[in-house]
């Protein structure tokens, strides 16, 4: 009865050694990329950041012959959470945070203290805003909704300091218009609202809606970018611009869906990673995937990327500041004002 | 719940819940009485029924309510004598079942709490597992108590070194003192076990169950689910290795 | 397309998936993965079509939505094991299940339990997708008369039936574990204005509780903790149980059956609310509209079989408005129509405008997911039961360690444990006091909806009351909250008593089960 735990025991340290050895024998340097890239989407699972991760990882994943395994860690404030976790790795390129927009507010909401030009990014694009009515509110042009809104019109689009209410903000500010903004938990909620004509305005992108459009449940009346849009079986939808010129000082304010790594990953890897997203967005597979979903890419990468994210972060950051919904002062985090 | 001792023992329980649930209210109503009521917060024009202290308040007062009722009751059914009773403080008893108790809530604690966060998450495991099913599955009684104690010098020798060791060395010596912690377990309860003359039947199957079931669920998470375990650490290090090594 | 074209393409859809060899073993192995990942404890649906969509990424179309739909159909089925066999549902949508389940297996019936359930699920499903193809424009309309007034109210009336039918003791203990779940539920940033509730300080409180944290300690640690702490022995299978479809108990349930599986596709129909609702309210239905409802919470199989065909009739529901509106009813649903799009489909009303016949392959996949679920479920419940011969010594902790995984897996946080350890501690002194606890996750699931719903109803009509009574589906709601409220106060009960008795003079006048809030 004795001799079992001894045998035991020397049987379960000899096995602890190895694996320790295991554990400390380094591996062989190679180039970059040498193993599995992990990609931290700091969204949940099935939204338009994750779709658009998956999406792109996996051509560059064939490009550079590695995995590139997907996941996803939402939560903390403005995806503070996954952009913490990714930000806490190594900066060798095996993590990257999959991200959007609207992390650029983590700051000054209070998730983390960092400016965002400690991401090195790479964007995907987004899909333009466009303005939208219910289709029984008799509407038909924006110059009828901006003349009859005087704050009693209620007005749909994801909550606070989101890019569609930064959109809507910005309409309103262009325009003259005052509508009663009415937050929901996402673009859908928002849309089906306007549907059953809880609201009567929706703000959220042409990517979200045009299923909508198509099949005739909402009206549309302006993209909220310089150039009008070609929707098929709908016509021409005209440009906010065109009737209002001076929205040209607020808009546009275009999504930016994409992934980063850390600023401070060697040059190699960043040219490596570069590369590989550039040639990711020219394959087919993704330029085809853009026009059936109504996508505009972008492809910036580098020093371009974080200069449109710098600009993002002062918009965001010093109107969620006006709005009051910012715990801190962009000034402290030395965020410039637009 | 027709056994008349039984409903009177719910009912000292509902007067003490019923108790606590007028604090928490009470703490939940203060806490939201801090909230905006009527200022512009979000960019949303505000009024009382746009604040976000509305459904805490409702709650609150809801709960308030019910748990009036509930001490009403609680009271009606006791009775004056009965009140008075149940409101002298119960003595906690040290006896088995508190024992029990202890080693499950411990075990679930130190192994979230201790564990988890700072060492590699298959040792932990294997510690976790050892301790819960020696503790439950030898002899009974003894071996709660037992394991209780193993858990409790483990927990508090990998809790010091975690936070005293520097960074580089931590892993490792972590690492080392929760897979020692494993075999001291099953040495100290193979031990209690050959000298009350009991078959290791029992022990060896623990053993197995602590040890594989950690080596199969980590790389099934990892390697089959995507899922990067809580704390990668020497021995999941070690499967990372042997993955490359296999496969590239 | 004419109605002869839409089942030509059905039946020549489901000719052309059955007769490839590839697509079979993705079926069975989906479903399979589904059943496992519903059944352990924190896996969930959610997470499955997630890896899923990664792994089906190279596969053409048809295959991939093979796959997710077998996953989906699985999972929702699967989480109904550990409800039965150990009393932890595997999803909230399993929790009506444990009540009838597990009385079932600890009486040696569970085999029997698990091929009724499987049935049932089979059935609920398939009617579920009947309801897709036949009613779906009807049921969009309904689905858009639900604005924030009906949310809120919907809502509410989820948390008081579930409170109203767990309570072993006072239903009032039920409600007040149901509003126990909704304060935890405001907890974190409300999600009008982004205010901070509650967090004090924490960031990490931020977003909220998530809901598989609380539902794995709410539902896991107490049975652990009583199980061990009592050396209970779980319900040993009686050898030689055989696992029949039981078409004798289904047939003479076709009326719990029928209704049940109207009441899951309504819901699943609606936006937000989804399964576990579903399985609430119709064994409340079942409950209520049975000859003898003093044996349901005893293993009454007819609550079972209430609670599995709706929880999956809830599936053909929630595609309903994923397929011809875009609107996603629940979070899987959220994750297959990110699958879609990574495919390139994006759904809504356009859908047969663009992908002709989409929904009818969609169905006819349904058909088979339902199909290869019932199989697998079949083959696998006998096997199953087996597990609770394991020592519970050995066992529990086992799950003890696959719930603490399953609570870090989704968020990948471990925040969520930090959380999951001291609400199980609550949830089971509040069991030992006898609050039951499925209120209190469902408090915490719908939190969320009634808080925003409430207010943004109330911003809406800047303030004004009258929508709740003036629209005709939030009046119905409103008079259905108030019936459950006001029926469990005495005299109310004496008068329905009265009028049993009245109704039914050959029978005499049953008792209530509840002693609920009787004054004498």
């Amino acid at each position: 009865m004795r001799r079992a735990p001894t045998l035991i025991t020397s049987l379960l340290s000899s096995t602890a050694l190895a694996a320790a050895m295991l554990a400390v024998s380094p591996a062989a340097a190679q180039d970059y990329p040498a193993r599995d890239i992990t990609n931290v989407v700091v969204w949940s699972a099935g939204g338009g950041t994750d779709v658009i991760n998956r999406v792109v990882s996996e051509q560059m994943a064939e490009i550079l012959d590695v995995n590139i395994n997907v996941t996803n860690r939402p939560g903390g404030v403005a995806g503070s959470l996954g952009m913490s976790y990714v930000f806490g790795q190594e900066a060798d390129g095996y993590t990257l945070v999959g991200l959007s927009e609207s992390c650029v507010t983590a700051a000054v909401q209070g998730g983390w203290d960092q400016r965002f030009d400690v991401w090195y990014p790479f964007i995907v694009g987004g899909s333009p805003d466009i303005v939208s009515v219910n289709a029984d509110s008799g509407f038909e042009t924006l110059t009828d909704l901006v003349e009859a809104a005087d704050g009693s019109i209620n007005a749909a689009a994801s909550g606070a300091g989101s890019i569609h209410h930064l959109n809507l903000l910005a309409l309103m500010d262009g325009t003259g218009a005052e509508f009663n903004f009415i937050p929901y938990a996402g673009s859908a909620p928002s849309q089906t609202a306007a549907m059953t004509g809880e609201v009567t305005v929706v703000v959220t992108s042409l990517a979200e809606q045009q299923q909508l459009i198509r099949g005739g449940r909402l009206v549309p009346l302006a993209m909220l970018t310089p150039d009008p849009f070609e929707l098929e079986g709908v016509g021409t939808i005209p440009s906010a611009f065109d009737a209002y010129p001076q929205l040209d000082e607020y808009l546009p304010i275009s999504q930016a869906i994409g992934m980063a790594i850390r600023a401070d990953a060697p040059d190699d890897v960043k040219e490596t990673l570069s590369a590989a997203f550039t040639a990711a967005l020219e394959t087919d597979e993704v330029q085809q995937w853009a026009v059936e979903n109504y996508y505009l890419l972008s492809g910036l990468t580098g020093a371009e990327a974080q200069e449109e994210f710098a600009s993002l972060e002062s918009l965001f950051s010093w109107t969620l500041w006006e709005l009051e919904a910012a715990e801190v002062n962009p000034e402290e985090l030395g965020i410039p004002a637009p | 719940m027709s056994d008349p001792s039984d409903t009177r023992k719910l009912r000292q329980a509902d007067l003490w819940t019923g108790l606590g649930l007028v604090v928490f209210a009470l703490g939940m109503l203060g806490v939201t009485a801090t909230f905006p009521i009527t200022d512009s917060y979000g960019g949303v024009r505000n009024v009382w029924y746009v604040s976000p202290a509305l459904l805490p308040l409702l709650i609150g007062v809801s709960i308030l309510l019910m748990a009036g009722m509930l001490v009403r009751k609680a009271m009606r059914d006791l009775g004056p004598e009965g009140v008075r009773q149940t409101l002298r403080l119960p003595q906690a008893g040290f006896g088995s079942r508190t024992q029990r108790l202890l080693l499950i809530l411990g075990s679930v604690c130190a192994y979230v709490y201790v564990f988890i966060p700072v060492v590699d998450f298959a040792l932990a495991t294997a510690l976790f597992l050892a301790v819960f099913i020696f503790g439950f599955h030898l002899d009974r009684e003894a071996s709660v108590a037992r394991n209780l104690l193993i858990l409790i010098a483990s927990t508090v020798t990998v809790g010091v070194a975690a936070s005293v060791v520097g960074q580089e060395a931590r892993d490792a010596v972590v690492d080392a003192l929760t897979g020692s912690a494993v075999i001291a377990a099953a040495a100290i309860n193979a031990r209690a076990l050959a000298r009350q003359q009991l078959p290791l039947v029992a022990w060896r199957k623990g053993l197995i169950v602590a040890v594989l079931t950690p080596l199969l669920l980590c790389p099934l998470f990892k390697y089959g689910l995507l899922v990067p375990l809580p704390y990668e650490g020497t021995v999941i290090g070690a499967m990372d290795a042997l993955r490359y090594a296999v496969f590239r | 397309m004419d109605v002869i074209d839409q089942i030509g393409l059905f039946f020549a859809t489901i000719g052309s998936l059955v007769t490839s060899p590839t697509v079979l073993v993705i079926l069975f192995l989906s479903s399979l993965l589904g059943i496992v990942f519903g059944a352990l404890p924190g896996l969930t649906a959610t997470l499955g079509v997630a890896l899923l969509t990664t792994l089906t990424y190279g596969l053409p179309l048809e295959q991939a939505l093979v796959a997710l739909l077998a996953l989906y159909v699985g999972a929702v089925y699967g989480g109904s094991y550990p409800a039965i066999l150990v009393n932890i549902p595997g999803t909230a949508a399993s929790a009506a299940s444990a009540m009838e389940g597990y009385p079932l297996a600890q009486r040696g019936e569970g085999a029997r339990a698990l091929g009724l359930t499987t049935t049932a699920s089979f059935v609920g499903t398939i009617i579920g997708m009947v309801f897709l193809v036949t009613l779906a424009p009807q049921i969009v309309s309904l689905a858009l008369q639900f604005t924030s007034y009906e949310f809120f109210l919907l809502a509410v009336f989820g948390i008081l039936i579930s409170g109203t039918l767990t309570s072993s003791d006072l239903v009032i203990k039920g409600w007040i574990a149901g509003l126990l779940g909704l304060a935890l539920s405001t907890v974190g940033r409300d999600h009008l204005q982004f205010y901070p509730r509650f967090t004090f300080g924490m960031p990490e409180l931020d977003t909220g509780l998530e809901v598989v944290p609380v539902l794995i300690g709410a539902f896991a640690i107490p049975q652990i903790i009583r199980v061990l702490r009592d050396d209970l022995a779980l319900g040993e299978p009686k050898l030689f149980t055989r696992i029949l479809p039981e078409l004798g108990t289904m047939l003479r349930n076709a009326k719990h059956i029928v209704r049940s599986a109207l009441i899951g596709v309504g819901i699943g129909s609606v936006p937000g609310i989804g399964e576990d609702i579903a399985g609430w309210v119709s064994y409340g239905a079942a409950k209520s509209t049975s000859r003898h409802p003093e044996t349901f919470g005893k293993g009454e199989p007819a609550g079972l079989v209430s609670s599995e065909t709706a929880n999956n009739a809830c599936i053909g529901g929630a595609l309903i408005p994923l397929l011809s509106l875009g609107i996603p009813g629940s979070p899987p649903a959220v994750m297959l129509l990110g699958a879609l799009m990574i495919h390139g489909v994006t759904v809504g009303p356009m859908i047969e405008f663009d992908r002709p016949g989409f929904i009818t392959q969609v169905t006819a996949v349904l058909l088979l997911a339902s199909a290869a679920m019932w199989v697998n479920g079949m083959l696998l419940a006998r096997h199953v039961v087996r597990v609770l011969k394991v020592p519970t010594a050995i066992f529990m902790p086992v799950v003890a360690v696959m719930s603490v995984i399953g609570s870090y897996a989704l968020g990948l946080n471990l925040f969520n444990l930090y959380l999951m350890v001291p609400i199980g501690i609550a949830a089971y002194f509040l069991t030992e006091w006898k609050y039951p606890i499925s209120p209190l996750v469902i408090g915490v699931i719908l939190g969320p909806m009634a808080d925003t719903n409430l207010r943004r109803a109330l911003m809406v009509s800047e303030g004004d009351m009258t929508p709740f009574v003036t629209r005709p589906v939030s009046l119905i709601l409103l008079v259905l909250i108030i019936l459950i409220i006001v029926s469990q106060f005495p005299p109310a009960r004496r008068a329905r008593r009265r009028l049993m008795a009245r109704l039914t003079p050959a029978r005499s006048p049953s008792k209530p089960t509840n002693p609920a809030l009787d004054e004498s």
